[in-house]
């Protein structure tokens, strides 16, 4: 293993970004006034936290977007030997395919998937 | 050189782990495991198993920590303050555990370990897909249309229980 | 195998992990966080495996598969975990588990 060049490369991260931060934060002139504290450019000040609980609806996208993520996983390995393999590999693909497909259709017919 | 990079990579678990277990910040606990979780794909990477540490942060860092601030975010909780536990609680635990780790411990010291071969398997996609899809000897295609079944399951159940008004 | 280590210190390292994870388990009371423990246990069960399969048997790959599914399933469990958490919350407004007390509401 190239342990010197992986050393390196973090040293020259931290250094890099460091003397970013330090830099501007010794060269910047200080000045607090009440203008600065606002948001800036568009929009209207906020009121209230801006902590806020947001629509439980949105959740079920998050899920999927799981469930497929772990699809992804299993799928890639097959297509780097898909060609070497032949028919016999994509018959067991199909069949994968096929068994999430009945849950992507199952999701879209319970209106799961529509952004309301 | 390796074996500095492996003492600080398990530094990081451990300290992260420490801290995900006890931080009162709800959201700080979710960012501290999924420090723990990268620090592991670290391991699988310093261990040669390159397609295993892709999975650990494509389905663990980018799935289960984004899903778990999430329900974080969905549950109203970000500046929760987490009760505090009683110190009886903590030290009961606390023994519970350190005594399960002692007789763990004692159990990896005394026993001798044997390496069966010294032929290194190879450990790229190709050969990984390979094994998966055979379905002869050592084959592993079983497991992988199940595992399709579980993620139907799973989905379904999601759905059922997230839609009922 | 990663050089200079031997496979004692890397077990060692799951089981801390592990058993940081049953103390968080034991302590916690809130359920996110509790499913934050049990994923910290599922990882050091996942590190064993891999370092058992490149330590003592590196000629095949079981342990690699094993983990493999492993995560496949640590996510479907998540999915549900989380579904079941936030019905809960939608219920009865907390998802503490001293809170938990019925069976059908």
């Amino acid at each position: 293993m190239h342990s010197e060049g992986l050393i390196l490369f973090f040293l020259a991260g931290i250094v890099m970004v460091g003397m970013g931060v330090l830099l501007s934060s010794l060269l910047s002139p200080k000045k607090q006034n009440d203008v600065k504290e606002e948001a800036f450019e568009c929009g209207i000040p906020t009121e209230g936290p801006s902590w806020l609980q947001f629509k439980v609806g949105y959740y079920l996208f998050a899920i999927l977007f799981l469930i497929f993520d772990v699809e992804t996983v299993f799928i890639f390995p097959w297509a780097t030997v898909m060609k070497e393999m032949g028919m016999v590999a994509f018959i067991e693909i199909l069949i994968f395919f096929v068994i999430l497909g009945l849950g992507l259709i199952y999701a879209w017919k319970k209106d799961a998937l529509k952004w309301e | 050189m390796e074996t500095t990079i492996f003492y600080i990579i398990s530094a990081i678990i451990l300290v992260f782990s420490v801290l995900t277990v006890t931080t009162t910040k709800i959201l700080r606990a979710a960012v501290y495991l999924l420090f723990t979780l990268v620090a592991t794909a670290a391991f699988y990477f310093m261990m040669e198993y390159n397609f295993l540490a892709a999975v650990q942060l494509t389905v663990y860092a980018g799935g289960i920590v984004v899903l778990i601030i999430f329900s974080i975010l969905l549950t109203h909780q970000i500046n929760l303050d987490l009760k505090k536990i009683n110190s009886i609680k903590k030290i009961t635990s606390g023994l519970v555990s350190l005594f399960g780790f002692i007789l763990i411990g004692n159990i990896i010291y005394t026993h001798t370990f044997k390496a069966t071969s010294s032929v290194i398997a190879d450990t790229s996609v190709n050969e990984i897909g390979r094994t998966l899809l055979n379905y002869g000897d050592g084959g592993y295609i079983l497991p992988f249309e199940v595992i399709s079944v579980l993620l139907l399951a799973a989905m379904i159940g999601a759905i059922i229980i997230a839609k009922k008004k | 195998m990663i050089e200079g280590i031997e496979i004692q210190h890397i077990i060692l390292v799951s089981s801390l992990m592990f058993f940081i994870g049953v103390y968080g388990f034991m302590t916690r009371k809130n359920l996110i966080t509790m499913l934050m423990a049990i994923e910290l246990m599922l990882n050091a069960v996942n590190i064993n495996f891999v370092a058992f399969n490149k330590y003592l048997h590196p000629e095949n790959m079981q342990g690699h598969f094993y983990s493999l599914f492993i995560i496949a399933i640590a996510a479907a469990e998540a999915a549900v975990a989380i579904a079941i958490i936030i019905n809960l919350y939608r219920n009865l407004h907390s998802i503490d588990v001293e809170d938990v007390n019925n069976m059908k509401h």
